[in-house]
This record gives C-alpha cells, sequence and structure tokens, in this order.
C-alpha cells in the first residue's frame, strides 16, 4: 500500500495548479461566466494541448488512458481554481458515456472530436419531473423509414447551450421508470426540431432546457445498445460522482484555507477574530471536514466504481457533499461575517459551486436512500 | 394562562382577513409569496393602506397612533399577514428608531417624526455597521464634531440596508474618543438628503440589491436631531436592539413558508414518489415545525410582556439566535425540494418576479439566491456569537 502520488501524478498535479496559478484568476473568471459562450475556446485549447481532455479515455479510444487517480488530482485542482470550463459536461460526463457504449464510428469520432478540442458535448439525461432517478424517462425515439423520431422534454442539461452534440436518453420501449427499453442517441445541436433554451447557473456554468419536437436523424445516431442503456448511463454517473468529489473536496480545502486566512487578519475588539476560542474550534472543525473530505474522495478513486465496495464508497464521498460540505460552506460564510455574503468576495463564488455540487447528479438524501439498500 | 380566543378575537381575526383580501395588491402578494425583492412602491402601497386603516403601528402606544391591541390581537394580525404572503412593514421606522423616539424623544422629536414613520413619508435606514466595526459594534469610528448649530459628520456606515429609498437615516456616531468606547457615541438623525451623503450598492450573493455603503462626508446633522444625551447613545442603541432582535423572529411567516413546503411536497418531484412519501425529506421539515412551536411560545411570551410594558431581556437574544436559524432551514428544504431547478440563474427574478419566461416551478426560481441571502440572518442584527457572548455574560453570569 503507497497513498503517495508517483511521478506522473505530480506532473499532473503540477501542470493543473500552473496553469490556475498563472491563467484562472477570479477576473478572468468572471469574465469567462459573463461572456456569451460562458468558456474561453483558448483556454479549451490549452486544456488540449496540455492533453487533459485525452487524459480520461482509454488508449485504444485515442487517450492517455489515465485512471480515476489522475482524474481526481485534475477535478481536485479544478475545484480549487474553481474552474467553469465545461469539462465535467463533455469530458467527464458524456466522454464516460460515450466510453461505456459499443464502438460505432460516431463513438470514434466524437471521443476523437473531444480529444482534439473540436467539439463540447451534452448529456442529456433528466426530465422535468425525474428528479435524480435516471431512469424516469419519458421522452421517446420511434423507429420510422429507417430514422429515429424523438419526441419528449429534457430538463437542466449542463452544457446544453455549449454543446454541438447532445447525447439524449429516450425511452425505444416498456414504459416510464423501467430501467429497460432505455437508448442512448447522439443528435448534433442544430438539427431540425431539437431547441435549447440555455441559461446561466447559478454557479457560474451553462445548462439548458432541451426540446426535442419531431427531430428525425439517422439509423447510426443510435449510439447504445437499443434498450439497454440503463447501465451505460449508471456507470457513466458513478465515474462522474468520482469527479464532483474530487472538486467539491478541491473546493472545501480552498474554502478552509481562505476562511482561515481572512480570521487571521479581521480584526475586531482589537485582535484578530481568530484569536478567539469559538472562531478556532470551528476552524479547526472546518480543517477535519475539509480533511474528511479529501479522503473519502481519495478512498473512491482508488477502488473505482466498479465493486460493490467501490460503488458504496463513491456514494459515501458523495453524500458527505451534502454533509459535512454544506456544513463548512455555511461555517465558511458565517466566519467571513457580512463580507461573505457578498458577490464580491471569493468565498462566495465557492459556497454557490459547492451547495450546487450537492445537487448535481443526485443530492444526499437520494444517495442514503440508495446506500441504505446496499448489501 | 390560556391560549383560547374570545369572540372578539374572532370577529377581529375575520376583521384582518377581510381588511388583507380586500387591499393586498396580488402581484406584491405573490412576490412575497415566492420570496421576490419587493421595489419601494410595492411596500409603499400596502404601508399606506395599513395606514389609512390605523393598523401601521400595533406595538406602538395609542397615543402615538398605536392600536392598543392585546397581546391576542397582535398575533392574530401577525399570524394573517404571515399566513397571507403581506409585505413585513419595513423595520426600520416603525419597530427601530420610533420605539428610541417614543422612549427617549423630546416633544418636538416625537411630534415631528411619529406622524412621518407612521405615513411612511419618511423611509428609514440604520446607519450602525462599519467597515472596521461589525460585531465589534462599539469602536466604531465615525466621527460628529460640534459646529455651530450642531454638528458635521465624517465616516462610512456599511450594510445600510434600503439606504437608496431612505429619506432618514439614525446613525451611531462618536462624539468623543478619549473615554471607553461605548461612552463616546451618540445616536443622531441623519437627513440622507444633506449635501455629503453618497450611496453605493453592496451586490449580494444572490445578485441582489439591499444594502449599501453610505459615506458620510462634511454632512451637516443640527442639534435638535440628537437624540437623548451626547454620548449616550450606546444606552439608546441597546434598547432599540432589544426591538430588533424580537422583530427578527419572523414566526408566522416561518409557519406559513414550512406550510408551502409542505405543499410543495405533495406535488410529484421524485418520481414515483413525491417528496411527501420521503421520511428523510419530511422529518427535516416536522424538525423544522418543532423548532417553530417552541419559538412561537416564546415570541408570544416577549409580545404578552411587552404589552405590560416588561422590556425584552434575554428572550430577545435567544429569539434572534432560533429565529435567524430557522429562516436559514426554511430555505435548504426548498433548495433541496427543488433539484435540479434550483439551478437555473434568472438574473432579474429576484427583483421583478416576473417579465422573462420562467424556467422550472415558479417556486423554485428564487431556491438557490434565497438559500444563498438568508445565509445573512445569522450575521445581520448582531451575529449569533455576539447573542452568544451577551447571554454568557449577562443571564449565564460567565
Amino acid at each position: 500500500m503507497d497513498l503517495s502520488f508517483n511521478q506522473d501524478q505530480e506532473l499532473i498535479k503540477n501542470s493543473v495548479e500552473k496553469f490556475i496559478t498563472e491563467a484562472y484568476d477570479a477576473e478572468t473568471r468572471r469574465k469567462i461566466i459573463s461572456s456569451n459562450k460562458g468558456y474561453n475556446e483558448e483556454i479549451w485549447q490549452q486544456f488540449c494541448e496540455l492533453g487533459w481532455l485525452a487524459l480520461p479515455f482509454k488508449e485504444e479510444d485515442g487517450g492517455f488512458g489515465g485512471d480515476l487517480i489522475d482524474l481526481k488530482i485534475i477535478m481536485k485542482s479544478f475545484g480549487n481554481g474553481l474552474v467553469v470550463e465545461p469539462y465535467m459536461s463533455t469530458v467527464v460526463l458524456s466522454g464516460s458515456v460515450l466510453s461505456f457504449c459499443p464502438n460505432s464510428n460516431i463513438r470514434s469520432q466524437l471521443i476523437k472530436d473531444i480529444i482534439e478540442g473540436n467539439i463540447q458535448v451534452a448529456f442529456a439525461f433528466s426530465e422535468v419531473n425525474s428528479r435524480f432517478n435516471t431512469s424516469d424517462v419519458s421522452t421517446r425515439a420511434e423507429y420510422k423509414d429507417k430514422e429515429w423520431v424523438l419526441n419528449g422534454y429534457k430538463s437542466v442539461v449542463f452544457g446544453a447551450g455549449q454543446a454541438d452534440y447532445i447525447l439524449v436518453s429516450a425511452r425505444t420501449s416498456s414504459d416510464r421508470f423501467d430501467k429497460n427499453g432505455i437508448s442512448i442517441f447522439c443528435v448534433k445541436t442544430d438539427t431540425k426540431g431539437l431547441e435549447i433554451q440555455d441559461f446561466q447557473t447559478v454557479d457560474g456554468f451553462r445548462a439548458g432546457e432541451v426540446v426535442l419536437n419531431n427531430v428525425k436523424i439517422s439509423e447510426e445516431n443510435l449510439i447504445s445498445v437499443k434498450d439497454e442503456a440503463d447501465k451505460v448511463i449508471s456507470n457513466a454517473i458513478l465515474k462522474s460522482l468520482i469527479a464532483v468529489n474530487a472538486e467539491a473536496s478541491g473546493i472545501m480545502e480552498k474554502m478552509y484555507e481562505m476562511t482561515l486566512e481572512y480570521i487571521k487578519t479581521r480584526k475586531q475588539f482589537g485582535v484578530a477574530i481568530g484569536k478567539f476560542q469559538v472562531i478556532q474550534h470551528r476552524a479547526v472543525e472546518m480543517l477535519i471536514l475539509s480533511d474528511e473530505m479529501e479522503s473519502l474522495s481519495s478512498m473512491c478513486a482508488l477502488k473505482g466504481y466498479g465493486s460493490n465496495e467501490g460503488i458504496k464508497s463513491t456514494i459515501s464521498a458523495k453524500i458527505n457533499i451534502g454533509l459535512g460540505g454544506r456544513k463548512l460552506g455555511q461555517e465558511a460564510i458565517q466566519l467571513h461575517g457580512g463580507m461573505g455574503v457578498t458577490e464580491e468576495m471569493e468565498i462566495g463564488q465557492y459556497f454557490k459551486r459547492l451547495t450546487m455540487l450537492d445537487t448535481f447528479l443526485g443530492n444526499s438524501d437520494y444517495y442514503l436512500d440508495i446506500y441504505s439498500k446496499l448489501e | 394562562m390560556n391560549l383560547n380566543f374570545s369572540e372578539e378575537d374572532l370577529i377581529f381575526k375575520q376583521e384582518v382577513r377581510d381588511f388583507i383580501n380586500k387591499n393586498l395588491n396580488p402581484n406584491t402578494k405573490k412576490k412575497v409569496e415566492e420570496g421576490h425583492h419587493l421595489t419601494k412602491e410595492d411596500m409603499l402601497k400596502w404601508q399606506n393602506k395599513l395606514y389609512e386603516k390605523g393598523w401601521m403601528a400595533p406595538s406602538w402606544a395609542k397615543e402615538y397612533g398605536g392600536t392598543d391591541w392585546t397581546v391576542t390581537q397582535r398575533y392574530i394580525f401577525d399570524e394573517e399577514c404571515g399566513a397571507a404572503s403581506a409585505p413585513s412593514v419595513l423595520p426600520f421606522g416603525v419597530t427601530m428608531v420610533a420605539p428610541v423616539i417614543i422612549k427617549y424623544g423630546t416633544k418636538e422629536q416625537k411630534d415631528f417624526y411619529l406622524p412621518k414613520i407612521l405615513s411612511t413619508e419618511h423611509w428609514w435606514c440604520q446607519g450602525y455597521s462599519e467597515p472596521g466595526s461589525g460585531s465589534d459594534l462599539a469602536s466604531l469610528t465615525t466621527k460628529a464634531e460640534k459646529v455651530e448649530g450642531g454638528y458635521k459628520i465624517n465616516g462610512t456606515k456599511t450594510w445600510t440596508t434600503m439606504a437608496h429609498y431612505a429619506d432618514m437615516m439614525f446613525v451611531l456616531v462618536r462624539t468623543n474618543s478619549d473615554c471607553k468606547p461605548q461612552e463616546g457615541i451618540s445616536f443622531m438623525l441623519l437627513n440622507m438628503k444633506s449635501s455629503g451623503v453618497s450611496v453605493k450598492p453592496i451586490i449580494t450573493l444572490d445578485g441582489g440589491h439591499e444594502v449599501n455603503m453610505v459615506y458620510l462626508e462634511d454632512v451637516f446633522v443640527p442639534e435638535e436631531n440628537l437624540i437623548y444625551e451626547i454620548n449616550k447613545g450606546w444606552t439608546v442603541a441597546k434598547y432599540l436592539l432589544g426591538h430588533e432582535r424580537t422583530s427578527n423572529a419572523q414566526v408566522s411567516r416561518s409557519k406559513k413558508a414550512l406550510s408551502k413546503i409542505r405543499e410543495i411536497a405533495k406535488l410529484n418531484l421524485n418520481g414515483e414518489l413525491s417528496l411527501r412519501d420521503d421520511a428523510r425529506f419530511m422529518d427535516k421539515v416536522t424538525k423544522c415545525d418543532i423548532r417553530i412551536q417552541a419559538l412561537e411560545y416564546a415570541e408570544l411570551k416577549a409580545i404578552s410582556n411587552d404589552v405590560k410594558g416588561i422590556p425584552p431581556g434575554a428572550e430577545a437574544n435567544m429569539i434572534k439566535i432560533r429565529g435567524s436559524e430557522i429562516q436559514q432551514e426554511i430555505t435548504e428544504l426548498v433548495l433541496e425540494a427543488s433539484g435540479y431547478y434550483a439551478y437555473p440563474y434568472q438574473s432579474n427574478v429576484m427583483d421583478t418576479g416576473k417579465n422573462e419566461p420562467l424556467i422550472g416551478p415558479s417556486w423554485s426560481t428564487t431556491s438557490a439566491p434565497k438559500y444563498f441571502n438568508t445565509r445573512k440572518t445569522t450575521i445581520y442584527g448582531g451575529s449569533n456569537e455576539i447573542q452568544k457572548n451577551i447571554l454568557a455574560k449577562m443571564v449565564l453570569e460567565l
């Protein structure tokens, strides 16, 4: 057993940290958030050159074959620097869906284009009333005249407005809620009948409501095995959770550090407020919370999502975003006092993202329920 | 001791209900219900209706334009306003500076200001916190120098809610630096239209504009705008804080918000089951409800004492702590209920409550901004840490 990074992992860590420090300050991020696209094309090309877009893909798919520890390292640093580029939606979420789909020309082309930084891809899995249940699919695909015709409504699709392609989960047989009968289709965003209402999310990302109104696509755009996409979706989500957990741990570490800095400098009653025992104990609690998240995040990256043990570990860390993460976030704001609730202070930007990561891909109550039913 | 309503109380309850139905603008009601920011005009409309009816200041003595209501009537009024999602009356005039003027003001001050507070001719804001003086309020440095006929004021106030709308500010200023900090502070009334006053918005985490920085440069305040005595401002401020903290309880509004959450939970938000069937979620709702019930009794006790003329003591601090926590808990529950529909950031939605096509159900559009913004309740009005310090010292005598 060795819990230290190897040389390659150190290299990845250093390169992401270097990028954040040199090229991704708060002002840069704020400009990106308020820009039309919500991400920066030049920065995306940098991601490409640095190999981060290729990292999680297998070598046989043209990727670097990085493991979950590598992914964790990148995502933790992205959390630390509060990176809002669509890495999660294109590379992690959609990339995982594609990886788990069977080989096909479209699949190969999309993965190649992602790796080369040519396209953005969004994965549309949630619907108006589905909440976090990915088997709750009412969007339908019907096969007519050698074409697939899609009808339905996908809600809060992360990265939809930025995407060139949307991977849509749709029902090809059976009824709403059934795990069987779900398939995944690849739809180019300029296809007739597809409409996207793009919006900014409260944490500085982009998402969209996706309406499919008689969207006609050719046969090869069915990219999963027909009726059997459920496993692809659940594995893609589990893999993404490992990335989400890492991002949360990076955010929490940063929030702890910023708060520590603040209580050392903010003076009241003639001394730095960090001199007060009540503040000290709470800051120590934040350190422990941050450390716990890091532990849970590392553990799930090591165990992976392929075993029952690994799934438990992955879910545990995700649940903790809603427990320890929420606690740490709230404490960070409280210890910043009034400054903590201003738009201007960085701590609040981190707080928003951390808060929303609890909801992302299923909140703590949802996974508590799943965990309690696991053997 | 009893909790029963008499025949008269029931008649009064119906009267209040009818009044609200008749006078509350439906658009304003909707904004309050869904947590949007109100415009000055929205608030003025409602306050004018209350004023015409003579219900603007239930807690004041009758001779100043109050109501002389019993505890029960005040409870009923709050309850009905909360249940109907009527706007809260802006506290800075009626519940903050007015009790101070009534207790410490001269006859001239009472005659001049109280009617203008009742009619909202004067819109008030509070000049307490400064960039370097938050929890340690007594360290404030905004300085008032004696000049002919009054004082010249220089300094910066912050977190000043609604200063961008205000006509008047009650302000704490330093009038003596060679003594214990608390003993060199005075309480004054400052006209926001005076030369040298400038207001700069502070944008909060929800993207909204409620609070401001207020810069005071050589602002003249006439002698007659000093309240009580020079260097006795701390005594006045402490009296005011007692009133502010009990009015922070927001019990009827929290009860209403919780019942709204129960309704939301019945909707089919969770696939095959509704949130109403989710024990994990509903237990949190119930636990919050239990805390509200305890707070409600505590608030009633405080109102009961107030009617008897007993000033609020330790319970004011306790009510502030729990009341603020409950308000935060409620926003957490709505955020959780919203699921993915907490994500869309709909700029302006907090301010207008309309204009743009909404993404998701209307109750969820403000859920995240509300959660972010409501972090303030445990910070403002004397942070909860300060409340605990006060309780430890004054009640526990530690």
